[in-house]
């Protein structure tokens, strides 16, 4: 799998309260060559982005017990637009990633999540923030 | 049509149709009164047996009340036509009243103290007879007839008149009542008792033997060279016969005709003017032999009739009967038990005859098995054997064991009972039975419960299906991003030994877990037999907690759980009573989906409540509707616009099973919701497996000896 220069210049965190999958992503993602850091919680999140971490996208649970995903994004939409969010969920119901959708995430992605889906998504992060760039 | 009929008599017993009575009874009684004429010493106020007192009051008691007036009245008309050429209107018609008197008065009585039909059929009854029949009545007649022999003038004194009608009143109760008692019962019996050829036989003998000794005590009275004292003894030998084999009517008949002899004899003897020794000589015979022979009759009647009850009771039993003796020989067995110890091959203690021991039978099985089945340890004559000595030997009251016989390739259960026998020289009955069928019956209702359980999780695995893909793909999606990982870091060639194991390590724990939630819910799946175990209530609790989290997560529902501490272990089993509770959880989960986020709140609670344990699910969710609060648990009852209704119908098959009780009730004030509850059985401190201890039996000593 080629990873182009645009791509490995990505900055990813992922957030997800079971460290097995949190782990496993970030391993993924820095085998691709992608710079990825992985939070336990929503709250440790939302406390580096404010503290100015420069990301270009979050992979964000939806079912955490501190603080749910659409939490997160909630407060994250209060003081930033320039962060990709993408839902991952163990969950099967469409419903969630409806609601997920509308609510302005980029992609909501069903676990279990491997390199095609990460690469696809990562191209659609570079259209995204191209897109945002041009307007 | 036969049958029509028979019912229809049957319900008539004791209705006897006035038309037919007439025909019975009308010659009966205008028999007996002239019977009682000519019975009668002209000198002697009073005959020595008065027919007419006896004839009514057995006509009164088969007869129903509102015809009464019918056979009184022609008692009276035949005694007027009979008495009123020698005595006066008046004497007659007060002779009359004594005996309407006395016969209202014994079958009043009679009916008060032994029922609406009396019977001769016990000591007990025998008495009551005596008292009213031969005592109470003749007193009243008595008393009216010499009221009517001082009123009329005549030379008897009042006592000796007394006297002279109580004696022969009571005579005639105790000699003739008894037999006219039964023949009066034909006419409106149901049934009549159809002799065999062989009862026949004895009673052609009997009439032959009775005709001779009429005619021996008729001769010895009559004859003035023979000793009188011959006409006393000499019926006792036929009186004795028809006591013990023909009833208190048989014994009736034969002092009946004998008395009759005894008293014709006298009056040739005499020349018709017996003296006053020589009646009363006779009266004395007439009542010392007739209570006696009654007493006789009545006891070997009873006797008979127990022993043909019980006799017809085994024979009829289906289950195969044996009555040990203390030693545990067999001493009588039913037609059933014969029938099956008569077919070729059954085991030998199932073959045990009478004669035979029991319990040698029991130890021959025993030494059989253990050649052919040596690994079977405690094989079921061995458990019998040591149960029916138990039972003999008074350790156990009872003992009850089932076991299964292979034949021909087809399967067969019996249980066999031993009950040790309440009576003086000890013993025991020892009771078989086919329970195949019974067997077969409870193996399908398990079954059925079984399938029950089993569609009650499958549709509780329908409800968790959602939690369950969450738990799969947890560690799906670790092991694929770390898999992903390693291939693409050894494809690049940036292989760090130390990362790569690491990854594979993750894999191997993620991959075991995804097995482990696999397994659970292979384990709830299964459609396995019930496993009870002592299971701490707590872990109960938060294994069905943990079970049930996602969707408690899911539903935004506070769960909190409340264990009393120091509870005592529930005997249950751990995969039932957790479907059960989840069951509970996710039904309360869905009741509070139209509340408030912050108003949701499940608490899961396990307490002491005597040998049990409560567990307990409550909510602040809808409630239950007053209507379904009793049916809640029956099937197909539901409060869900989707639901089935089967869930709590399982929950409370599994409580029942388990020897608990679910209920639910709502709670009060305005918080609403619900609490559904039910109750476990505690487990035993140890659960060893009762046993019999061992006995051995000496064959030779005939004695049981308990080995420790």
């Amino acid at each position: 799998m080629m990873v182009n220069e645009q791509t490995r210049r990505l900055r990813i965190a992922i957030v997800d309260d079971e460290p097995a999958v949190r782990t496993g992503l970030r391993r993924l993602c820095r085998a691709l060559g992608v710079e990825a850091t992985a939070y336990e919680t929503g709250s440790l999140f939302l406390e580096v982005l404010r503290d100015g971490a420069p990301l270009d996208c979050v992979l964000l649970d939806m079912h955490m017990p501190e603080m749910s995903g659409l939490e997160v994004q909630r407060r994250m939409a209060e003081f930033t637009d320039r962060v990709a969010v993408i839902a991952i969920t163990a969950d099967d119901s469409p419903e969630t990633s409806v609601r997920w959708l509308a609510r302005g995430a980029l992609a909501c992605l069903r676990k279990p999540i491997g390199v095609d889906e990460l690469m696809t998504l990562f191209a659609s992060v570079i259209e995204w923030q191209t897109r945002s760039r041009v307007a | 049509m036969e049958n029509t009929k028979s019912h229809s008599q049957l319900a008539e017993t004791g209705t006897l149709p006035l038309g037919r009575g007439l025909l019975s009874f009308a010659p009966l009684l205008v028999a007996a009164t002239i019977a009682g004429v000519i019975l009668r010493y002209p000198q002697h106020g009073a005959a020595i047996l008065f027919p007419p007192y006896a004839a009514l009051t057995a006509v009164l008691l088969v007869t129903p009340r509102r015809d009464w007036i019918v056979y009184i009245t022609i008692s009276v008309l035949g005694h007027f036509a009979a008495s009123l050429g020698p005595w006066s209107v008046s004497w007659v018609g007060l002779t009359a009243l004594g005996i309407i008197a006395r016969a209202c008065v014994a079958a009043l009585l009679l009916q008060a103290l032994l029922g609406p039909h009396p019977r001769l059929d016990s000591v007990a009854s025998l008495v009551r007879f005596v008292l009213v029949a031969a005592i109470v009545a003749p007193a009243v007649g008595a008393t009216i007839a010499a009221t009517n022999v001082v009123l009329h003038d005549s030379p008897e004194t009042y006592t000796a008149s007394w006297n002279a009608r109580y004696v022969s009143n009571a005579l005639t109760a105790l000699v003739m009542l008894p037999v006219l008692m039964e023949v009066t019962r034909w006419p409106s019996a149901w049934k009549l008792p159809r002799p065999g050829r062989r009862r026949l036989i004895e009673i052609a003998l009997f009439s032959i033997t009775l005709a001779g000794s009429c005619a021996l005590a008729y001769l010895a009275l009559a004859n003035k060279r023979l000793d009188s004292a011959i006409a006393f003894y000499a019926p006792l030998p036929v009186l004795l016969w028809a006591g013990l084999r023909f009833g208190p009517a048989g014994a009736g008949f034969a002092l009946s005709t004998l008395s009759i002899a005894a008293i014709v004899g006298t009056w040739h003897r005499a020349a018709g003017a017996p003296s006053g020794a020589a009646v009363l000589r006779l009266e004395m015979f007439l009542f010392l032999t007739a209570i006696p022979i009654l007493c006789v009759s009545v006891v070997a009647t009873a006797l008979r009739d127990a022993v043909q009850l019980y006799r017809a009771l085994l024979a009829s039993l289906q289950d195969q009967v044996a009555i040990l003796d203390a030693d545990g020989t067999v001493i009588r067995v039913n037609d059933s038990w014969q029938r099956h110890a008569d077919t070729p091959s059954p085991c030998p203690f199932e073959r045990a005859r009478v004669g035979d021991n029991f319990l040698l039978c029991c130890q021959q099985a025993s030494d059989i098995l253990a050649v052919l089945h040596p690994e079977d340890r405690d094989p079921s004559p061995r458990r019998l054997f040591n149960g029916t000595a138990a039972v003999l030997l008074g350790e156990y009251q009872r003992y009850e064991t089932d076991y299964e016989l292979k034949h021909d390739g087809h399967r067969e259960w019996f249980t066999i009972r031993v009950e040790s026998l309440e009576r003086a020289d000890g013993g025991a009955v020892v009771t078989r039975a086919n329970i195949s069928a019974r067997r077969q019956a409870q193996t399908e209702i398990e079954e059925q419960r079984r399938q029950l359980a089993h569609l009650g999780r499958v549709a509780v695995l329908g409800q968790l299906s959602g939690a369950l893909a969450h738990e799969l793909r947890q560690p799906l999606a670790a092991i694929l991003a770390n898999a992903e990982a390693a291939r693409h870091m050894i494809e690049r060639d940036v292989i760090d030994v130390d990362e790569i194991s690491m990854i594979l390590g993750d894999v191997v724990a993620e991959d075991r877990r995804a097995a482990a939630v696999i397994d659970g819910l292979r384990a709830m799946h299964r459609r396995g037999d019930m496993r009870l175990e002592a299971n701490a209530p707590e872990d109960l609790v938060r294994e069905a907690l943990r079970l049930a989290h996602t969707e408690i997560m899911t539903r935004g529902v506070a769960a909190t759980w409340v264990v009393e501490s120091d509870l005592p272990a529930v005997l249950a089993d751990r995969v039932q009573i957790q479907q059960v509770l989840l069951n509970l959880i996710l039904n309360s989960c869905e009741s509070m989906h139209e509340r408030e986020a912050s108003e949701r709140s499940l608490i899961l609670g396990a307490s002491e409540a005597g040998a049990h344990v409560r567990f307990s699910v409550r909510d602040t969710g809808t409630g239950i509707p007053d209507t379904l609060i009793e049916s809640l648990f029956e099937p197909f009852v539901t409060t869900k616009p989707e639901g089935l209704g089967l869930g709590l119908s399982i929950a409370r098959t599994v409580v029942d099973t388990h020897g608990g009780r679910i209920w639910a009730e709502n709670a009060e004030g305005s918080g609403g919701g619900a609490t559904i509850s039910f109750l476990l059985p505690t487990a035993p401190v140890t659960q060893e497996p009762v046993r019999l201890p061992d006995h051995s039996y000496d064959v030779h000593s005939g004695e049981f000896k308990v080995l420790a």
